[in-house]
């Protein structure tokens, strides 16, 4: 690859709000670009099941935690993440029934890009093997806390 | 207010998504620039090298600045969220639901940008005159070189690059010589006033093709020693001098410093009256009692201690103003030039402000 060019239109007009995007009201705004995205940060390892669960499976429970997105992938719930009524830029993230993190959203030092790579073998056409910057994120929900029990 | 948090566990293969740092000229070029370029490059030179030195790196380029890329692994869980109550992604998930963030990327590095000036390595190209190559074309090499175009364009002239039949060369020293020798003279013959009168490039060419020298050579070599506009071309004079006095010195080995004024002035073409100043050559010269010599510094050792020891076997004895042009590009970021000099030697005053840089020992 001696050269790849960066298509940054999106980046532009997200920048310049002269697109469908604006600016997110209350706390999805707090935490997330007005195109949607946002990043979470957890210090530490995250241990979450790597493959969905057999179509035979007998806890009901477990299975209701996976989801199919654009029906084909897998995901899988990790918790539930509540914010301050009092301070939005407060977070706890619930893990399962035993575990909660306790971070904050902040702002990042340098503007990260986003930016969408084609990997190799692709037979999409010409314009979607191009490198894309699709959103431009400025602040992070951070946990450096090691996990507290919930009582 | 709560969110329910997915993440992917299974992904696309035909793109992943990685996170750039934007410093904020770069962000501005972002913002500002809808129609601009940025362009990741890489060097394949670099990679072809089989004497171990591979220097390869990747860059970030606009149409004028280049920023190093550095891959910055972290240890923590970094998780790409959608938030499916705006999702201009347009995702689908079988069960939705109010207030769910699906992470459909982890990030186990960032790309970190630092400021660069880029780099533009001609030591593989062909020479000219020389057999003929075949090799890269101008677009090519530009698009093989970690350097932005406009800072590739203004060190291109500058190394004595030039295309001839779609193929780059570099040309020779003494081919610059003797082709910017003949220029001057025959402005000159011409009744051109080289201290203040602008050319017209179109004559300039024609008048270098009527006597057989390469069109793109004369190209190369006005950008490299005028001032040049869309028509017009201005002589650099003191540019044009120190190309002269630098190869003089070259050709010279230890010489009085008044026979070597005399060997400089008559290396000029006829009638090319400039005024000589030893100076102008400070980083090309070391003085040994009343006598100076050639000091090559592409041939000194990048390393500041090692280069400090090569340049006191050269003299034991230097002139602060003369030692600094050939330490100065390897002082690192942050430091001044005296706390190298002091690392590496030592600093006496000679006279109320004149310094010498000694050996420590």
């Amino acid at each position: 690859m001696p050269s790849a060019s960066i298509d940054y239109s999106r980046a532009n007009a997200i920048l310049n709000y002269d697109t469908e995007v604006s600016k997110l009201e209350g706390q999805d705004g707090v935490i997330s670009t007005p195109f949607g995205l946002s990043i979470l940060e957890i210090q530490g390892e995250l241990n979450i099941p790597t493959e969905p669960p057999a179509s035979d499976h007998t806890d009901a429970e477990y299975v209701l935690n996976f989801i199919t997105v654009d029906q084909v992938y897998h995901a899988v719930k990790c918790g539930n993440l509540e914010f301050d009524a009092a301070d939005p830029k407060k977070a706890t993230l619930f893990i399962g029934k035993s575990q909660r993190l306790l971070g904050s959203v902040v702002n990042l030092e340098t503007p990260l890009a986003v930016l969408k790579v084609p990997l190799g073998g692709s037979s999409e056409q010409e314009e979607n093997t191009q490198i894309q910057m699709v959103d431009i994120i400025r602040n992070k929900i951070i946990f450096k806390q090691r996990p507290l029990p919930i009582m | 207010m709560s969110y329910s948090v997915y993440q992917q566990i299974s992904y696309p293969e035909n793109h992943t998504y990685k996170f750039l740092q934007l410093p904020p000229d770069l962000l501005d070029h972002v913002k500002n620039n809808k129609d601009g370029q940025l362009l990741i490059k890489s060097s394949p030179l670099d990679h072809d090298r089989t004497d171990g030195n591979s220097n390869s790196h990747l860059v970030v380029c606009t149409n004028d600045k280049t920023w190093k890329l550095r891959q910055m692994n972290h240890s923590n869980t970094v998780m790409l969220m959608n938030n499916m109550n705006v999702n201009k992604l347009g995702t689908e998930v079988s069960k939705p639901g109010p207030n769910q963030l699906l992470g459909f990327a982890l990030g186990s590095y960032e790309y970190e940008l630092s400021k660069s000036t880029g780099q533009l390595d001609i030591s593989g190209l062909p020479r000219y005159p020389g057999p003929q190559a075949q090799g890269m074309s101008y677009h090519e090499l530009l698009q093989n070189t970690p350097i932005s175009k406009r800072e590739f364009e203004q060190k291109w002239f500058d190394l004595g690059g030039c295309e001839i039949d779609n193929q780059v060369y570099i040309l020779t020293e003494s081919y610059i010589t003797e082709v910017l020798h003949h220029i001057i003279t025959t402005l000159i013959s011409q009744q051109f006033d080289y201290k203040s009168q602008e050319g017209n490039l179109d004559e300039l060419y024609a008048m270098a093709q009527s006597q057989e020298h390469n069109p793109t050579a004369i190209q190369t070599i006005i950008h490299k020693f005028a001032l040049v506009t869309n028509e017009t071309f201005k002589l650099d004079n003191s540019k044009i001098s120190r190309w002269f006095g630098k190869q003089t010195l070259e050709a010279s080995r230890i010489i009085s410093v008044p026979d070597f004024l005399v060997n400089w002035k008559s290396s000029l073409p006829e009638f090319y009256n400039v005024p000589l100043d030893l100076s102008d050559l400070k980083g090309y010269y070391f003085r040994s009692g009343n006598s100076i010599g050639y000091v090559d510094p592409m041939k000194l050792s990048t390393s500041l201690p090692f280069r400090f020891e090569q340049l006191f076997y050269l003299d034991k004895s230097w002139a602060y103003d003369e030692i600094v042009p050939l330490i100065e590009n390897f002082v690192p970021v942050g430091k001044k030039i005296d706390s190298v000099i002091i690392k590496y030697a030592k600093k006496k005053r000679v006279g109320k402000n004149s310094f010498v840089v000694t050996p420590r020992s």
